[in-house]
């Protein structure tokens, strides 16, 4: 199975399919009302949030510059409090250790908080595979995971569902109906998942931070599901991607400020949880055994190229619920694991430019994703590198090879024309010869070629009669 | 050990490639950038708190403190309590005062492992102290050590907090300077705890819909009692 | 500038600018070598083609003092694209910085160049405004709804998600017409909420999206750049 890749889907299907899904549209609509206008709100309250986010990114900015510095730091600092350490190459290699983590310790009952990067090396299949029953206790994760599904959101992984879908499928899972109020669904949630808690002996978490000074680990949830996930189980094992690493301490707090903030409003999390080794001497809960997995999965490849810039992600979600094209389709069309702006720059990256053709185009590049990102990646640019990487692998948006070289030509066509003022005219002149039979009080119905699906939906200015050119010269020069 | 080397290396060439293209900026250092320090710590606590939907009492009086604590326990009709030692709670003898209401008062120095852990998931209300509180945010900061469990603000539905307004921290930033002091102030760092919480309200999910329902995992209720001067 | 969206589909912004500019005491005068930023090219990843583009354009103002455009994506495109398009190639590098020093978009220019939020303008409408999407990567943010605010007679209404992209985005508008269909079909709506005659906008793609899409709905209301409004009297 491939990196950020669940299959290689139709894009145009998908997209179509969700455009055409009331209940779909009903609740990405609320994202607007709900999660990006905390997103402004948090910024707005934060006095100096432009300046403090741009120093987060600059902290990221010198972190990966070092990251081979601080990876090496941070091992020593986990092994001084006696966690393990285990690299991961690839995605198989983390499988690999973490099903022997759990042989070993002969654990059988996994509960995991919520991780993108264990979605990201499909882990809960190896460990059932493993013999190791894993339940997932975030409750939006959860249920996701009894519906089969995969998360739609960084953050919000059951947004695509109803309170109706919800009660389906708790009720199924519990064999007795319940109401579909979001009250009682998420404390019959609490009471399923808390006997969960209580059996297991293997937490799964991943790492929002890690702190190479230190050694600590950070996990923020809402739920508290990630402190009982470290607070149960006798072993816990923590994932992470080698970028999630940041120098100090003293260097946390600078993202803690903006993450709530960028991602729903709030002005923290409801837990922000750092976690320095397994239990000490004397202490009454925690994990006898701390391991932590450092996954590289084609990091490091990225990490050498001008989408460096992606790896200074930490996974807010504010991207997804400020796009307008996210809002309209949804996580699922995506295809990835991860969805949304910051989900067309990765899943290309790692998983194949030529094979997700769609996603570096399927933006209007309106940049409301940079202007709601806490570390103000640059999104834009980076889907505009794509599209430059998908020119050079000899390949258009879409339609394969063949399209592609047609609009290479045609754009290189268009900018010699564009360097020569009197062909630029010329094809002005031409263009408005041959719109002319459509060509209604100023308006065009219908246009030929690509035109044409512009005008399935809106009609199209027809050129003026006379150019502001041409006007310059007659009136105003 | 070779899995390592092997990803190490890598990161090290690619880092190189990767600085050739972009110039490494040195490690920032904040100054007061988002520095949110207000006048009045104690007010922006309750307020924030207050937002995130806790709830904060405030008293100089020992007695209404403890009063507080027991009128929390009668509106759930608590019948088990899971006791934290020390410090505030040392200090009002909740214990003591507490004994006569008719509950079943666990302290934590009282018990082993293994019914440690079910009376902690049998709890109605878990009594702790606390390491800090952050104004800013209305946090209350758990530390955990021999005594003061993780258990103990987590597993019960009801989480009530004691403290004193001495112990409230302006800003977040604060707290991590604790653990990272600025060179030049030459404070030695605190080593962390193996577990540090920050607590924020009641645990909350918005899974359903973006509606905000409140006790998912963790309690459902916190009430921070600060004994105070004023 | 008066670049090609303009130039060819709406030359009454274009002479507009050029009334109001006058009208306020700027010399204008218009450079007849310019054809087009590069932007579609530079946004489509054909970094060759864009920086043939920029070459030309930065020779074509290589002699204006101070360039304005009533076109946020034009502006955007020199003053934040220009300078990286030559990163790597020192003499360039600085002329683009040069140019993109000068450039202004209109609004920006009339607020704060000119330092004139009253452009003494008249236009008796019930008129909205849609904030175009790469004015919001130059923090133009408040500028035209300032201008808009000290027309006398317009009353102007807000709108309902005024600064979310109305779906043009240039080729996307042609890739996926679904996707920006329903962005646009969302917009029109909004407007039409409003029960404004006008909707005011800085930037020709969004004129052509918002106006087609009003229209293909059969609405009565009217697009117009907000360099028309400034210049009526
Ligand atoms: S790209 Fe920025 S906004 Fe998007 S998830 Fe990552 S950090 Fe958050």
């Amino acid at each position: 199975m491939n990196y950020a890749q669940h299959e290689h889907h139709d894009f145009l299907g998908a997209s179509n399919q969700a455009l055409a899904d009331p209940p779909l549209q009903a609740a990405l609509t609320r994202l607007t009302d709900t999660l990006m206008a905390g997103n402004r709100k948090g910024y707005a309250a934060l006095a100096d949030s432009s300046a403090l986010r741009d120093h987060a990114k600059r902290i990221k900015e010198h972190t990966l510059a070092h990251l081979d510095r601080y990876l090496e730091q941070l091992e020593a600092s986990v092994q001084k409090l006696g966690g393990r350490v285990h690299w991961a190459a690839t995605a198989d290699d983390a499988r690999r250790i973490i099903v022997t983590i759990a042989q070993q310790a002969g654990c059988q009952n996994a509960v995991k908080s919520k991780s993108m990067t264990s979605e990201e090396i499909h882990l809960n299949g190896a460990l059932e595979k493993a013999g190791v029953r894993v339940t997932e206790t975030d409750f939006g994760e959860f249920i996701i995971q009894l519906a089969g599904e995969r998360p739609s959101h960084l953050v919000a992984p059951a947004v695509h569902h109803t309170r109706e879908s919800v009660a389906r499928v708790l009720s199924q899972h519990l064999g007795q109906p319940l109401p579909d109020d979001p009250k009682s669904l998420a404390l019959a949630g609490r009471r399923v998942l808390r006997e969960e808690f209580r059996r297991a002996d293997l937490g799964i978490s991943g790492v929002n931070f890690a702190v190479a000074e230190t050694g600590s680990i950070v996990l923020i949830t809402n739920e508290g599901n990630g402190r009982l996930t470290t607070t149960c189980p006798r072993v816990h094992v923590a994932l992470m991607g080698i970028e999630k690493v940041i120098p100090r301490m003293r260097d946390l707090p600078v993202f803690l400020k903006l993450l709530a903030r960028g991602a729903t409003g709030q002005t923290l999390s409801v837990y922000t949880t750092m976690i320095t080794g397994p239990k000490r001497p004397g202490e009454q809960d925690g994990p006898d055994e701390f391991h932590l997995v450092i996954l590289d999965n084609g990091r490091s490849r990225v990490l050498a190229t001008p989408f460096r810039e992606s790896l200074q992600c930490i996974r807010c979600g504010a991207c997804l619920n400020a796009c307008p094209v996210y809002r309209r389709i949804g996580g699922h069309a995506y295809g990835g694991v991860y969805s949304g702006p910051i989900g067309s720059i990765l899943t290309p990256l790692y998983d194949s430019v030529t094979l997700n053709p769609h996603l570096p185009h399927a933006s209007s590049l309106c940049g409301a994703c940079q202007a709601a990102c806490p570390v103000k990646i640059n999104i834009p640019h980076m889907l505009i590198g794509l599209r430059a990487l998908q020119h050079q692998h000899g390949q258009g948006g879409h339609g394969g090879r063949h399209r592609g070289r047609w609009e290479s030509w045609a754009y290189r066509l268009w900018s010699v024309v564009l360097r020569r003022p009197w062909l630029y005219r010329l094809a002005l002149r031409g263009a408005r010869l041959a719109l002319r039979r459509w060509d209604q009080d100023g308006w065009l119905t219908r246009l030929p070629g690509p035109g044409a699906s512009w005008t399935a939906l809106r009609d199209f200015p027809a050129p003026a009669a006379l150019s502001f050119r041409q006007r310059w010269k007659k009136d105003l020069e | 050990m070779q899995t390592r080397d092997t990803i190490l290396h890598q990161v090290r060439l690619a880092v190189t490639e990767g600085n050739r293209l972009q110039p490494a900026p040195p490690l920032p250092e904040r100054g007061r950038i988002g520095y949110q320090g207000a006048a009045d710590a104690v007010e922006r606590f309750c307020s924030e708190l207050t937002a995130a939907g806790g709830h904060p009492f405030v008293t100089p009086d020992r007695d209404a403190a403890v009063q507080r604590i027991r009128d929390i326990m009668q509106r759930h009709q608590a019948r088990k309590i899971a006791l934290g030692c020390g410090g505030v709670i040392e200090d009002l003898d909740v214990a003591n005062r507490l004994r006569g209401d008719g509950v079943d008062m666990t302290p934590m120095d009282a018990l082993a492992a293994p019914r440690f852990r079910e009376a902690m998931f049998a709890a109605d209300i878990g009594i702790s102290n606390v390491a800090y509180l952050i104004a800013e945010t209305g946090s209350v900061v758990m530390a955990t050590a021999p005594n003061e469990p993780r258990s103990l603000s987590l597993l019960p539905p009801v989480h009530i907090a004691l403290a004193h307004v001495e112990q409230i921290l302006p800003d977040l930033f604060d707290l991590f300077d604790l653990y990272s002091p600025v060179a030049d102030l030459a404070k030695p760092a605190a080593p962390p705890p193996s577990c540090l919480t920050l607590i924020t309200g009641p645990s909350k999910t918005g899974d359903i819909e973006l509606k905000l329902v409140t006790g998912v995992h963790g309690p459902g209720e916190l009430h921070v009692i600060l004994i105070g001067s004023q | 500038m008066i670049t090609c969206l303009g130039d060819a589909l709406f030359p009454d912004v274009g002479v507009a600018t050029v009334k109001l500019l006058r009208r306020l005491g700027v010399g204008v005068d218009f450079p007849e070598s310019q054809t087009c930023c590069g932007q579609p090219h530079f946004n489509s990843g054909f970094h060759h083609d864009a920086r043939a583009l920029a070459k030309h354009t930065i020779h074509a103002f290589a002699k204006s003092p101070l360039v304005v455009t009533p076109s946020g994506s034009c502006a955007a495109m020199v003053k934040l694209e220009y300078p990286e398009l030559f990163h790597h190639d020192p003499v360039w590098h600085g002329r683009a910085e040069d140019l993109a020093r000068r450039t202004h978009e209109l609004s920006d220019f009339l607020v704060n160049v000119l330092g004139k939020v009253d452009v003494g303008a008249r236009y008796p409408a019930r008129a909205t405004y849609h904030m175009a999407c790469h004015l919001r990567g130059l923090g133009i943010t408040t500028e035209p709804l300032r201008l808009l605010e000290n027309v006398a007679g317009l009353e102007l209404v807000p709108l309902e998600r005024h600064d979310e992209c109305c779906g043009f985005g240039g080729s996307f508008a042609v890739r996926y017409p679904a996707i920006s269909g329903a962005m646009v079909n969302d917009k029109a709506g909004f407007v039409e909420k409003t029960g404004a005659e006008v909707v005011v906008a800085t930037d020709a793609g969004c004129l052509m999206n918002i106006g087609g899409c009003l229209r293909r709905r059969g609405g009565k209301v009217r697009i117009m750049h907000l360099a028309e409004v400034l210049a009526q009297q």
